[in-house]
């Protein structure tokens, strides 16, 4: 995720992170907790958050692909630089589906503050 | 941005040795286990924990969570000294072929290899009320209460404490007497006696100089010595006592003790050693030393006439300075340059306040 879904982002890389993530949810259907105390069990409490981490690296997948945009911090220089408020200004709403992320999009709520390009 | 991977040159590696203090949590047992592995030539002694965690021995037990000095999660001993294992580099003691021995904390109960039970550790914590205490001078309605950059710094050395625990590891007092306040706590209480902003000074003064309070630290500076932050808790705990004294708090031995030593020094310029004990101790507990008063009249210990010393006016003199500027209290205990730096600020602060 680290060298590949940073802020900077190409459609190419993410699809390769797809894969990868796919790869290590795999692996971690066989994960071994070598600690089988009671006590102070790091080994479980890190091997239960690499599961959540997984899946969200998983969602944040899906939303990377999905939004052909730049928005902070999700930049696509190469393919979409700019900002669409037409087709994207919406939240990415993503729930857990059967075992896999499933993408959805909420209207935002805009009061005080209007949306508005950042040229600084 | 476009980084050069070519850039990526295989990192230089250092091969590590560690000997880690192994704890059940169910027997207490301890065994002493030996780990070998290669590791990046930059990694810290956290950076190794995690290695052995990963590759060697998943049920390795230790706290951590910033690895940047921070969090204070990570304190542990190595080769018997108190350090945070994230601040700990390896490089020289790899490659110097040392082996070292890591160990959980002193003075805490072992939980489970290096991890130990801080409740002791939080409980003397809360008892110091760790939150300022408004009362007088308040602002108006509505107004920040604006603390002048000096007048913090004269407490910035407290402010340091990310209540890691190294301190408290090596403490000698709390060794001797578990009930000892501490001094991570102690330091802590001078954080707010010497906030401004603070109206519980007196009573926090009272507080700490109780029977395991700011007197019953032993002064063998171990604090000082192996606090990873610079706090130098036992400067605190001298900033206290002179606090409380200037606040005629002062029933304490210790106080008392102190005090003494003031007393002599600008009378004779020695330690009137013979009075130092009724002084400190009242007479009537006093007469329970007379054997070993007899043991010291015996040596040649116990001169008749207090006998004055040849500078006895240099250290009247030293007296008076300490008088004339006020530095009888914290501002007295002053340690170092960067100290005295801090010191003439408050005092020009002083001033200004004064005119305004």
């Amino acid at each position: 995720m680290h060298e590949n879904f940073g802020v900077f982002r190409r459609e190419e890389q993410m699809q390769q992170q797809g894969g990868i993530v796919e790869g290590l949810r795999e692996r971690y259907e066989k994960v071994v907790v070598e600690d089988k105390g009671e006590v102070f069990n790091s080994d479980l409490t890190q091997a239960l958050e690499l599961g959540f981490m997984l899946e969200l690296a998983a969602c944040m997948v899906v939303c990377g692909l999905a939004r052909k945009e730049s928005r902070g911090a999700h930049a696509r220089p190469h393919d979409f630089p700019n900002r669409d408020d037409d087709n994207f200004l919406k939240h990415t709403i993503v729930t857990w589906d059967d075992g896999a992320p499933s993408l959805d999009w909420r209207p935002v709520t805009m009061t005080k503050w209007q949306p508005k390009e950042r040229t600084y | 941005m476009a980084v050069d991977a070519s850039a990526h040159k295989p990192a230089a590696t250092i091969d590590v040795a560690l000997k880690i203090w192994r704890s059940s949590s169910k027997t207490g047992e301890r065994e002493l286990k030996l780990y070998e592995f290669e590791a990046p030539d930059w990694v810290t002694l956290l950076d190794c924990l995690d290695i052995v965690k990963d590759r060697l021995d998943g049920s390795l037990a230790y706290r951590k969570s910033c690895r940047m000095m921070i969090c204070g999660s990570c304190g542990m001993r190595m080769d018997g000294a108190a350090v945070l294992a994230c601040k700990t580099r390896m490089y020289d003691i790899a490659r110097s072929g040392h082996v070292p021995v890591v160990s959980a904390m002193g003075n805490l109960p072992i939980v489970k290899d290096l991890v130990v039970d801080m409740d002791p550790f939080w409980a003397k914590f809360k008892a110091m009320k760790p939150y300022l205490q408004p009362g007088y001078d308040q602002p108006e309605d509505g107004r920040e209460h604006v603390i002048s950059q000096e007048r913090m710094n004269v407490i910035h050395k407290e402010s340091l404490c990310i209540n890691c625990g190294c301190c408290v590891s090596e403490c000698n007092a709390w060794d001797a007497e578990p009930e000892f306040l501490g001094p991570q706590a102690l330091a802590k209480g001078m954080r707010f006696v010497g906030d401004p902003r603070d109206a519980a000074k007196a009573e926090r003064l009272d507080d700490y100089s109780g029977q395991h309070g700011i007197w019953e630290c032993t002064r063998c500076y171990f604090c000082n010595e192996r606090c990873p932050k610079g706090v130098d808790p036992r400067d605190a705990i001298a900033k206290l006592g002179a606090e409380a004294i200037n606040e005629g708090i002062d029933q304490d031995m210790g106080a008392k003790h102190a005090q003494w030593f003031v007393t002599s020094a600008k009378t004779t310029g020695w330690l009137r050693e013979t009075e130092l004990v009724p002084k400190t101790q009242g007479i009537v507990s006093s007469i329970k030393e007379m054997k070993f008063a007899m043991g010291l009249l015996k040596h040649g210990k116990v001169p008749l006439v207090p006998h004055v010393a040849e500078g006895v006016k240099e250290s009247r003199a030293l007296y008076d300075v300490v008088k004339e500027q006020g530095r009888d209290g914290a501002l007295g205990i002053v340690q170092g340059e960067h100290a005295l730096g801090r010191l003439e600020h408050a005092h020009e602060q002083d001033e200004k306040e004064g005119d305004a």
